[in-house]
């Protein structure tokens, strides 16, 4: 709980000092233990991952636009699909929301000065810079093309070139990646739990917090699963064990056993939060209770629970038995309704609210209409009989697309813009923000809606060359692509240009009910100059619009 | 609600600022109370743990599997591992965690001599495990009896089949344990295996047999990386119990370190039967 | 253990303090059980009519020892009931990715099995063509 302290170099006569001028030079941020530097640096090396990542999908894009050779040979293409599927995966969604906005938000909406382990919370941004380099690395020693799921025993096989290294360097990158996952969802889960204010039961923490609460206690269950995994690979290339190899009596399904009991779960990881930032934009900006606060709240764990369950949907078609493959689709069909639920009520949400259309709110709008798309079209994929024809076509990267970037990416964006005048103190320009946001609704929808129809006609995914009928498809998907990594730079020009020019942001522009639009913008350096009042995060009667400040301020 | 919400929090800001100045020297600024803080650093150690136990099931699932499909290479493997040396390094790491738990409890109840006793005696634990284990390691590897790829009997037993293929790799690898070893352990074993008291497999490998030894390599193996992990970690606590650092306001390292310890005697625990008795 | 009564005046501080009795006590049983299952194990190797009863009874001696260790030497008897139910927790996510995978497994062990039986006569291209042939 945060409480005036004397020690703070604060003082309402001078020019108030904030978490950004408390210090300065290189060293007062690398060695820094303030979660909100921590989640700056998150949030700029998830950007350039990002970044890296898009750069990769455009390359691919392009080298599809004709079948055969367009610009890149058909190894270098097997490359750029698995870099960018790892590097997408890896660096930026797993880490993107929960690490960068939940280490910047979360101790400021319990009210707390910081999290609970600070030390562990620098730690993990490191482990993440080192598991970058692994990647780099292998990216530069080149030849990686196993797939981000790393399949044995294609990942464990001997080929005597750079690439036995370069699949080691990445597994590596994994592992410490995943060690970086952990103790970020360990410090969460332990600051939510024993550091809540006084007056602050389960129940009245805003939404985002019980989705990075959901997230943590994946990150904390399934992750370790995937580092025991990759590291059985790296040991398997070093020392031949044959755990997976069957050459010595190994099983390679089990790989996949392995491999998914983590990565299922992992799709939560990357979506959990993305419902929380939701929850939070839609309630703000319709300036409305959110319904169902509860629903939304145990569907959050509900879904975590249940993500644990259903693994095998990915394996229906590597060997796994039948009766497996029965249960796992039958599980699979359940976490439709936890999803269901938040959808419902966020549409309840808005019914009848005097909506504020900012560039947020449109990137909550695109979120629902495209993670609805991306989660029902994960039923045709549960369905044992039609996944066996879908399996391995582009339905499947449409579908997941719609999840992961329809979903984790504009949540993303959305949650960016939202906060980003408590982050930087500046406020945006709406109208780039919204033409991002456009931009990129409707470059992910030209992009990936013909690889559902490509899908079902039968189009394999991480083809390099196709058949001509598929050529139109694949032009208007490399059009859209275009258009989705234009609206990624608007989106990043319109932030950046108001660092410099943008104006200065009240303390609540938006009209946000919860803590963290109680302490300045952009907070000091234990966020709360005096205790803040815990009350109904999502109660907006208590707020006017106050003319002056161009923000709202609390009446009672 | 928020009424007395505000109460509340006006009242937990007036006790703090009572309690402000008799902050601990490693009491944290972002926690309120030492209690506060030590709850924290608690449950962080267990779902630490819990991550630990994650990160183990892995090769748990791996042995079950394999166990359950084919028994035949555990009945035969698990001859090649003596069981007193098992048992040995059983009793002395139960008796680690003793010592740990006796630490914690003199580091609660401020008796610092103690702790640093304590401390130290379960670090002599620790070396003492891991040098059987050593002896353990070199006697597989003398007797060729490692993982897949390097699986390859050279066993005086009569009765296992000579290998088919010798790859020069293992030679390599066989050849060079043996020059590190010296001729003391060398020595040893034949005065041992003179004496009757051999244990080795009888019969010849069923096939894929080496796959025992990958998972009594790679379950001991990250044991022991987690043995030497903890040695580190206690020396750290022992550093800072020499400086005087705990008393009954502060020992939460001794106990995060404590349950970390005693966690890795729980494993050893499953892996002693699971390796060295099942049959 | 017969520590109870006392160790309310052992509430020292922050945490319980476990009474050297109740440790000196945990590590005695701790010792007896770890000689009583090598026992146990030598006995079942002797007579082979036992031989079944080997891995249930080891795994039950073994989990005895486990659960001594987690509530005494780990205070976890005396701990917050939060860390009680995230560790006892944890253990039914082992449980389950063993189940599923040990059911999914032991499922398709016997198409190993017959392709194994298969492979070593046939080659693999030689076995597709026959197949194909009706
Ligand atoms: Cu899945």
């Amino acid at each position: 709980m945060a409480t005036v302290d004397t020690t703070t170099t604060y003082s309402p006569d001078s020019k108030p000092v904030n978490y950004l001028t408390q210090s300065h030079g290189f060293l007062s941020w690398a060695m820094t233990l303030d979660h909100k530097r921590i989640g700056v640096m998150y949030l700029v090396a998830t950007s350039v991952a990002f970044l890296l990542g898009g750069t990769f999908a455009i390359l691919l894009r392009t080298e599809l636009w004709a079948p055969g050779h367009t610009i890149v040979s058909h190894d270098t293409y097997n490359q750029l699909f698995t870099l960018h599927g790892a590097v997408m995966v890896f660096l930026f969604i797993i880490p993107g929301i929960p690490a960068a906005l939940g280490n910047f938000m979360l101790p400021i909406m319990l009210g707390a000065k910081d999290v609970a382990f600070p030390r562990l919370n620098l730690a993990s941004f490191y482990f993440w810079c080192v598991g970058a380099l692994f990647f780099l690395s292998a990216l530069l020693l080149t030849g990686l093309d196993t797939g981000w799921t790393f399949y044995t025993p294609y990942s464990t096989t001997e080929y005597n070139t750079s690439k036995d290294e370069a699949i080691i360097a990445a597994t590596m990158g994994v592992f410490v990646l995943g060690f970086s996952s952990i103790f970020t969802g360990l410090n969460f889960l332990v600051t939510i739990h024993t550091m809540r204010p006084p007056g602050m039961g389960w129940f009245h923490m805003p939404l985002f917090l019980w989705a990075t609460y959901s997230t943590a206690l994946i990150q904390v269950l399934a992750t370790p699963v995937l580092a025991i995994t990759v590291l059985l690979i790296i040991v398997e290339r070093l020392m031949g064990i044959g755990i997976f190899n069957p050459v010595y009596g190994g099983d390679p399904v089990l790989y996949q056993h392995f491999f998914w009991f983590y990565s299922h779960p992992a799709v939560y990881i990357m979506i959990l939060p993305a419902f929380g930032v939701i929850s939070e934009l839609i309630s703000v900006n319709c300036h409305r209770h959110i319904f169902g606060y509860r629903f939304i709240a145990y569907s959050s764990v509900a879904i975590a629970l249940l993500g644990f369950l259903v693994w095998g949907h990915h394996m229906f078609t590597s060997g796994q038995s039948k009766i497996a493959s029965v249960v796992f689709s039958a599980i699979t069909f359940s976490i439709a309704i936890p999803s269901a639920v938040k959808i419902f009520n966020w549409l309840a949400t808005m019914y009848k609210a005097s909506i504020s259309f900012n560039a947020p709110f449109l990137y909550a709008l695109s979120f629902m209409f495209l993670f609805t798309i991306g989660g029902l079209t994960g039923l045709f994929l549960s369905t044992l009989n039609t996944d066996v024809h879908l399996h391995d076509t582009y339905f499947v990267v449409a579908h997941f697309h719609y999840v992961m970037v329809g979903g984790s990416l504009t949540a993303f964006f959305g949650g960016l813009f939202h906060w980003w005048p408590k982050i930087s103190g500046k406020m945006y320009s709406e109208f780039p923000a919204k033409v991002s946001a456009f931009l990129v609704f409707i470059g992910f929808n030209l992009t990936f809606f013909p690889q559902f129809v490509m899908g079902t006609r039968g189009m394999p995914r991480r083809y390099y060359n196709y058949l001509p009928e598929f050529q139109s498809f694949h032009q208007w998907s490399t059009i859209g692509a275009y258009v989705l990594g234009l609206g990624a730079i608007v989106a990043f020009a319109t932030l950046v240009h108001s660092m410099f020019r943008g104006k200065k942001a009240p303390t609540n522009p938006w009209g946000g009910a919860s803590l963290e639009w109680q302490c300045p913008s952009p907070p000091p350096l234990e966020n709360f100059h005096e205790a803040p009042t815990v009350g109904d995060c999502y109660d907006y009667d208590r707020l006017r619009y106050d003319e002056k400040t161009e923000g709202y301020v609390m009446t009672k | 609600m928020s009424d007395h919400a505000v109460a509340e929090t006006t009242d937990a800001h007036a006790s703090h600022g009572h309690g402000h100045h008799e902050h601990g020297p490693f009491q944290a600024h972002h926690f309120e109370t030492p209690k506060q803080q030590f709850d924290a650093g608690k449950f962080g150690m267990w779902l630490f743990l819990v991550q630990e136990v994650l990160f183990f099931s892995g090769l748990f699932v791996f042995y079950a599997i394999y166990r359950i499909n084919h028994p035949e290479i555990f009945e035969w493997g698990h001859q090649a591992l003596d069981t007193t040396y098992g048992a040995i390094n059983t009793i002395v790491l139960l008796f680690s965690s003793l010592t740990m738990a006796w630490a914690v409890r003199c580091a609660q109840l401020g008796k610092k001599n103690g702790l640093v006793f304590f401390l130290v005696v379960t670090l002599a634990c620790a070396g003492i495990f891991l040098g059987v284990k050593y002896v353990e390691y070199s006697a597989k590897f003398e007797h060729g009896y490692l993982w897949a790829r390097y699986f390859n009997p050279t066993s005086d037993n009569p009765h296992v089949a000579e290998p088919p293929s010798i790859s020069k790799e293992v030679d390599k690898v066989v050849e060079k344990v043996e020059s590190d070893l010296g001729d003391h352990s060398a020595a040893a074993h034949d005065a041992h295996s003179a004496e009757g008291h051999h244990h080795g497999p009888v019969g010849p490998p069923p096939p894929n047999a080496g796959v025992f030894f990958s998972i009594y390599f790679t379950m001991t193996g990250l044991h022991a990386i987690h043995v030497i992990a903890g040695i580190v970690a206690i020396t750290w606590i022992l550093v800072r119990s020499v400086k005087g650092h705990f008393g009954p306001m502060y020992f939460g390292p001794v106990d995060y370190v404590g349950l970390y310890w005693h966690l890795v005697d729980l494993v050893w625990i499953y892996l002693f039967p699971m390796l060295y008795l099942i049959e | 253990m017969s520590s109870t009564a006392a160790h309310h005046d052992e509430e020292h501080g922050l945490a319980h303090a476990m009474p050297v009795r109740a440790l000196l006590t945990v590590f005695t049983i701790l010792v007896v059980l770890t000689v009583l299952t090598v026992s146990i194990s030598n006995f079942i190797r002797a007579h082979e009519q036992f031989h079944a009863w080997g891995v249930p009874i080891a795994m039950f001696i073994a989990t005895i020892k486990a659960i001594l260790v987690v509530l005494y030497f780990m205070h976890l008897r005396y701990d917050k009931s939060l860390n009680n139910l995230i560790f006892f927790f944890c253990f039914a996510f082992v449980f389950l990715f063993m189940i599923f995978t040990l059911v999914d497994s032991l499922q398709y062990q016997t198409d190993i099995e017959n392709y194994a039986a298969v492979q070593p006569e046939t080659p693999a291209p030689a076995a597709a063509a026959p197949a194909k042939a009706p």
